[in-house]
């Protein structure tokens, strides 16, 4: 029998199933969206324009943003100053901790001339002086670049996207062709569909797989991802992630912050422990890094409090000598330093070097996580000795 | 009634049975391991090789393969025009039957060389013996040529060096595929199946027409020629042409229960047994029967629904007061029954066979749509060869999305599947909607302009039913048809020619392509975050890609034609 009001019932639940197919997917596009605009706005919130102190001709020095400087202009930069723009050092030679560039937690040593003079922005110089010119524009410094890796501004899509895209066009053009033979259809079985309900259709069932599907993968996969402990941010992490067959691990600057902080003292046989601490502590005073410091951190406040440097002479740490320390009123020079600076020092005033202590780390070089650092002391006139030394670590953030 | 569930369900099984070590065979003859027919066909091949001057070690790429298929595709095309178009003066013509005319000609020639065997004739009158049997010699190739693409495909995908140049696809395993494969199996297989046909009453002859004289005094004249070696070859290369207008049903092609049950296992064993081969041939043996098991419960999930609702009948008919216990029995032979024309319906529809021992015309709305859906999915055991090119299009659609789905670069076999293949993977998976939505619209849009069109003898849903099956038949490269409709014009003649070459090479040179741009990749090894495809995880995952790809693209045809009838019966 000839029953025409079949065919919109028939018709009807596919419809209205891809209907819906296409509400659900932009509701939680719209969501992704939203997120990553309000991540790319936290991200510019923190980046902060740095003071840098701009070197005039005659040399006069006025402070401005270190987005007004320009190729060529040049700056100083003393210890504690964090670098504003990428530059090459053409003054001075200073030590700079560059973790949160490069991830190398031991401070470098940069000086003008040669291969190690360039420096980046963002970087801070940990002592001296250096004067430094400018070889990049605003906007193209290593930060920058960084910053629109981060935020995603050239973002190119992944060959999986790029795959998808063509599967989902796939799709829309199975659509197209059902919305387009749906008309011959139609008239056949003579119910014309009116243009409004055949429009509806097709818009109905065209964006469905353009924008609906992508964001839905891309959110179970983050979904998926999460439940096995990985934050991803965007599908393409997701897809990275999946990649991944061996996992290389390296310090980095994002887990570690480049600062050396002394974790406890080792006396020397023969010397009390509260005398090493009172030496290291003094000898610290004058050293404005990290470790100097830590140092005078670690030390419990009442072995400091008794201590007393009238009219002494500071030395300030350097990366030149390695060693910071005082010169006591009383004539009693104190050192602390790298353990073969203090070695030299102490050897070349005819005393012997420890042998625990030489033998408590004789990889120093090669330990990035512990390092030993010696005390000297050496009364005036009195035989230079060595005090002990103690051992740093790595301050890590998590 | 149970027993004609039985003998089905133990064809079934027994074609199964036999498919596995068939499968063990043809990986063997791919991969150019000695057989037990080498001593035979040895010495003949290496003698067309010196004769030929053929370097049969030679390797070919895909692209030459393609092209040297398509050649020789052409090439038998235009000899097939010549033999139709001049039949009536050639030699063996005993009953004066005349030529075709040009349409007719271009639509069987095509027909017959892409495997599908659409027929718009009847053969008692519409071809000489003549031409009975250079049709049987295109059944042979053209399955063979299936085959041969399937080779390559095998080859490709096992290839793991770079650049993939020819590795074992060489002149060699092309022209093995025509003396070898066929000879053992082929020929072997249709000898068998043309005796046992003979000693059941099917005519192998070349004498003209019989006359005898009926019960009631009258004189007829009966048809008869080389049926018997023309229906097993129909049967085992999966075409489907038969070589009488009523195909399996007329009783000359199809004697009894027995050469009924011998048939449907002759069509269905390569399609299986070439699924064996790929796992076999690759060693992926696992895959492979994932592959089986997806075919099969599609194929399940197909045929049963048709056997229940054939048994139950037509309740239009009960309602007339007429005994509807033996099934629906209208437009099928008594000799058959209801069970088994079902399952016949279902599994010419599946394989890309197309013979038919009933008319398909007159199965119930949903069997209709069932047959229909077959042959959109067109995967589920597939014709000879392309069964399984055509599965590995959503295999690569299924590897995919499931690669996006956990997040990895989706890889088959150690390959990566990337944008071209995707994109290749996609047209592929697109031309079928194409060509069949976009036919029976073509179609549904004259019948509106000009209603005295005289194609259809059924108007409505049927009616419409009867185009989208005819154009659906044609892009399967099936070949059986609702054949209430007038379909020898040059319309049908034509449009359905164009989707057939289209739906027949589209779907050969993709999975070629996608498999030799694989066999050119990287080859990575498999890690602990390989997707697995031979799971049956993976299983499912296929299944819903082909459910959802058929149900997005075919859904508002089918529920205008078979699901609208169905719901007007009620």
């Amino acid at each position: 029998m000839w029953r025409p009001w079949v065919i919109p019932a028939t018709i009807s639940p596919y419809s209205s199933c891809c209907y819906s197919r296409w509400c659900l997917p932009n509701f939680a596009e719209a969501f992704a969206e939203a997120r990553g605009k309000a991540q790319a706005e936290s991200l510019r919130k923190t980046r902060k324009d740095t003071p840098a102190k701009l070197l005039l001709d005659g040399d006069s020095i006025t402070t401005v943003s270190s987005s007004d400087l320009r190729r060529g202009d040049r700056f100083v930069c003393e210890a504690g100053d964090i670098i504003p723009t990428d530059g090459e050092i053409i003054e001075g030679l200073a030590t700079i901790d560059e973790s949160a560039i490069t991830g190398e937690s031991a401070p470098v040593i940069r000086e003008s001339g040669g291969d190690k003079s360039s420096v980046t922005g963002g970087t801070k110089v940990l002592s001296d002086r250096i004067v430094v010119s400018v070889t990049v524009q605003p906007g193209e410094s290593f930060l920058d670049k960084m910053i629109a890796l981060v935020e995603g501004a050239s973002r190119q899509k992944t060959p999986n996207e790029i795959a998808l895209t063509i599967l989902l066009a796939g799709f829309t053009l199975v659509f197209v062709i059902v919305c387009v033979t749906l008309k011959p259809f139609a008239d056949y079985a003579n119910t014309p569909i009116s243009i409004a309900a055949y429009v509806s259709l097709f818009v109905c069932l065209i964006p469905t797989t353009i924008g609906g599907l992508l964001s839905a993968i891309g959110i179970a996969g983050m979904d998926r991802a999460l439940r096995a402990n990985v934050i991803t941010k965007s599908g393409k992490a997701v897809e990275t992630a999946g990649d991944i067959d061996v996992l290389l691990l390296d310090k980095t600057g994002t887990i570690t912050i480049g600062n050396r902080r002394a974790t406890n003292f080792y006396p020397t046989a023969g010397i009390h422990r509260d005398e090493l601490i009172r030496s290291s502590v003094m000898s610290s005073l004058a050293d404005e890094t990290p470790e100097g410091k830590s140092i005078v951190e670690l030390a419990s406040p009442e072995l400091v409090k008794g201590l007393s440097v009238e009219g002494a002479t500071m030395i300030k740490f350097t990366a030149e000598t390695r060693t910071s320390g005082v010169n006591l009123a009383d004539g009693t020079r104190i050192r602390k330093g790298a353990q073969d600076t203090i070695r030299q020092l102490v050897e070349r005033a005819g005393n012997v070097f420890p042998d625990d202590i030489a033998k408590e780390n004789p990889a120093y070089f090669f330990e990035w996580r512990y390092a030993s650092r010696c005390v000297s002391k050496r009364k005036s006139g009195g035989r230079n000795r060595i005090a002990g030394h103690y051992k740093t670590r790595y301050q890590r953030t998590f | 009634m149970n027993t004609e569930l039985l003998g089905v369900l133990a064809i079934f099984l027994l074609t199964l049975a036999v498919a596995w070590p068939m499968g063990r065979y043809i990986a063997r003859v791919y991969s150019g391991e000695r057989t037990w027919t080498d001593p035979i066909f040895g010495p003949i091949e290496r003698l067309f090789f010196r004769v030929s001057g053929i370097d049969p070690n030679r390797g070919m790429t895909w692209v030459e393969h393609l092209k040297a298929l398509l050649t020789i595709n052409f090439v038998w095309f235009l000899m097939s025009m010549f033999v139709l178009m001049n039949m009536a003066w050639l030699p063996l013509n005993p009953d004066g039957n005349p030529s075709m005319s040009p349409d007719l000609a271009f639509n069987t020639s095509i027909s017959f060389v892409v495997n599908c065997n659409l027929q718009h004739y009847s053969g008692e009158s519409g071809l000489s013996y003549l031409g009975q049997i250079w049709l049987m010699f295109l059944q042979f190739v053209s399955a063979a040529t299936g085959m041969a693409a399937a080779a390559v495909l095998f080859n490709a995908l096992k290839t793991r060096q770079r650049p993939f140049r020819g590795v074992g696809v060489g002149t060699r395993q092309f022209l093995r595929l025509f003396p070898e494969i066929q000879h053992p199996h082929f020929v072997a297989l249709v000898i068998l199946v043309t005796i046992i046909l003979m000693l059941n009453g099917s005519p192998m002859t070349f004498e003209g027409k019989d006359t005898i004289v009926g019960l009631q005094g009258d004189t007829v004249q009966v048809s008869r020629g080389p049926v018997a070696a023309f229906v097993a070859i129909k049967h085992i290369g999966t075409n489907g042409g038969g070589f009488f207008g009523a195909n399996s049903a007329h009783s000359l092609e199809n004697p009894n229960y027995l050469t009924a049950l011998v048939q449907l296992f002759a069509q269905l064993l390569i399609p299986a047994a070439m699924v064996f081969a790929f796992g076999f041939y690759l060693r992926r043996r696992k895959l492979a029967i994932m592959i089986f098991a997806v075919m099969t419960i599609g194929f399940l999930m197909l045929v049963i629904p048709n056997i229940v609702s054939e048994m139950k009948g037509n309740p239009a008919i009960s309602a007339m007061g007429v005994d509807q216990s033996l099934g629906a029995i209208e437009g099928k032979e008594i000799r058959f029954g209801a069970a088994m024309s079902g399952y016949w319906s279902i599994l010419t529809t599946v394989i890309s066979t197309g013979s038919v021992n009933a008319m398909h015309d007159s199965t119930m709305p949903l069997s209709g749509m069932n047959e229909l859906l077959a042959m959109m999915v067109n995967a589920f055991y597939g014709g000879c060869g392309v069964g399984i090119l055509n599965f590995f299009i959503y295999l690569i659609i299924a590897v995919f999305i499931a690669g996006l789905m956990v997040g990895r670069t989706p890889e088959f076999l150690g390959k990566k599947v990337e944008a071209r293949e995707v994109k290749i993977a996609m047209i592929t998976a697109l031309l079928s909607p194409l060509l069949i939505m976009g036919g029976t619209a073509l179609s549904a849009w004259m019948i509106v302009q000009d209603p005295s069109l005289p194609w259809l003898n059924n108007p409505g849903f049927h009616g419409f039913s009867e185009m989208l099956y005819e154009m659906t038949s044609a892009n399967a490269n099936n070949g059986s048809g609702f054949e209430g409709l007038g379909d020898n014009n040059p319309f049908w003649n034509i449009s359905t020619g164009i989707i057939l070459i289209l739906g027949r090479f589209i779907p050969i040179i993709g999975p070629v392509a996608i498999a030799g741009l694989l066999a050119s990749k990287k080859y990575i090894p498999e890690g602990a975050g390989t997707l697995k495809t031979d799971t049956s995880t993976f299983g499912v995952m296929i299944f819903c890609v082909i459910a959802i790809i058929t149900a997005l693209s075919y859904f508002p045809a089918l529920a205008l034609g078979p699901i609208a009838e169905y719901f007007s019966m009620q």
